[in-house]
């Protein structure tokens, strides 16, 4: 199952991290940027930034609004919704497995409880 | 960083892309940064992408799974221009000596030792000249053509096809290694030789000399490879039509290639036969021409894949990719 969601997941994370931020409404591309690094803690360079929405544009995941000025706003499609949708529970189950082999798989690798430390020495 | 340094860096994009994206590009600059400095990162970033798009201008990777093979041509001139540059070398390392031996003013016009008279060296060095114009060319065209595909293939391709070229990729760096350490442990044990060691009385030196024309082929191949995967992998975009006209002047380049070594060993053959039989001065060996066959038929064969590759297997232009 893990394995499974690991190949869905979206390879390009800048158009995960966009479309997560626009799913909390419509931002132009600074504010997008500034809204995913308080989110996600990665500051997207204006290349990288604008090359991942203009990836996203073309699969029709996200479309432009009108401009205001200089800042064009952008907003999620259906579909977009629909990926973002997808890529979160792609990575819910992917947490999810790893919850459980932290949980089981790795006790063995946990210290047995033992004396405490200042009793040891 | 100026205004002018910051549209400068815009003008890096493809005009398409500047007209879609460049103007939200500099609001974005001066919103982050005002009028002040913008980090190198963020320059570096902006460059990193541009490139990337210039690329994806030539090659994108297909969306849908029914692109047949859309460079399937493009692969032919790519091994055409493989084979050019192994005939090539062998053509420079036959044709070397006749450069050294022509007469110059400084021997009057003529000289006991030399190959070519002075009335036949302007047509040697008209051809000569062709063969390396029509060379640089081709590489340069060929270095366009190949970059944007490994480009896109690595950055955009699907994980296993991205592994595949990084796989081979590995295989043509470490050919280069090679290729190179071969080298210099030639040119290291050359300054021991004589100048009659060095073209044919020494055995030892012959074989190391067929090892590195090996390992050269094999790297060259090694690197078309690469090139040639990652072009499967993607598709021609917007530029398609300038991708197939380079394709063509590519294999244009590789005929005019063909040609001029063809007409310099014509001349030679007229004008100093010598240079090509055992009496060529230091040349040991019985006769130069089943490697000037071999060289040649290297060059015109790759010419001629080439040419079915940028003619009959064009690729086609796809939709545009970005709309307003």
């Amino acid at each position: 199952m893990p394995d499974r969601a690991v190949a869905h997941l979206p390879q390009n994370d800048p158009g995960l991290l966009i479309l997560l931020s626009l799913a909390g409404g419509d931002k132009h591309g600074h504010a997008l940027s500034r809204d995913i690094e308080h989110v996600a803690g990665v500051r997207l360079g204006p290349g990288t930034l604008y090359g991942a929405i203009a990836r996203l544009e073309e699969r029709g995941l996200i479309e432009p609004l009108a401009a205001d000025g200089r800042r064009r706003p952008y907003r999620l499609t259906g579909d977009g919704l629909a990926a973002l949708d997808e890529a979160v529970a792609a990575l819910r189950r992917l947490a999810a497995a790893g919850d459980e082999r932290l949980a089981t798989g790795t006790a063995r690798l946990r210290p047995a409880p033992g004396p405490a430390l200042g009793w040891a020495l | 960083m100026s205004a002018r340094a910051r549209r400068a860096l815009v003008a890096l994009y493809p005009a398409s892309w500047r007209a879609r994206y460049g103007d939200e590009v500099l609001g974005f600059l001066d919103e982050e940064h005002g009028t002040g400095r913008v980090p190198a990162r963020t320059v570096v970033d902006l460059a990193r992408a541009a490139v990337v798009e210039r690329a994806r201008e030539a090659f994108d990777v297909p969306t849908a799974a029914a692109h047949g093979d859309a460079t399937a041509g493009l692969r032919l001139v790519l091994w055409g221009w493989c084979a050019c540059v192994v005939g090539g070398i062998g053509f420079a390392k036959l044709s070397e000596h006749a450069a050294v031996g022509v007469p110059t003013a400084a021997t009057g016009g003529g000289c006991d030792s030399c190959y070519l008279a002075a009335h036949s060296l302007a047509a040697a060095d008209a051809s000569h000249a062709v063969v390396q114009a029509a060379a640089l060319l081709g590489l340069a065209i060929v270095v366009a053509l190949a970059v944007p595909a490994v480009i896109v293939a690595a950055t955009r391709a699907a994980a296993p096809v991205r592994r595949g070229i990084a796989r081979a990729g590995i295989v043509a760096v470490a050919g280069s290694a090679v290729t190179a350490g071969w080298l210099a442990w030639m040119a290291v044990w050359a300054r021991g030789l004589t100048t009659a060691q060095r073209n044919g009385t020494d055995g030892r030196y012959e074989l190391a000399a067929v090892g590195l024309a090996v390992v050269t082929t094999a790297t060259l191949a090694a690197w078309t490879h690469v090139a040639t995967r990652a072009m499967s992998s993607v598709a021609p975009a917007r530029a398609a039509r300038t991708v197939t006209a380079l394709a063509r002047m590519a294999a244009v380049a590789m005929a005019a290639v063909a040609v001029a070594v063809a007409a310099w060993w014509v001349v030679v053959a007229r004008n100093a036969p010598g240079f090509l039989g055992p009496a060529a001065g230091f040349r040991t060996t019985s006769s130069q021409w089943p490697l000037v066959a071999l060289t040649e038929a290297l060059i015109v064969g790759g010419a001629a894949v080439a040419l079915v590759g940028a003619w009959w297997r064009a690729p086609t232009p796809r939709r545009a990719r970005v709309s307003r």
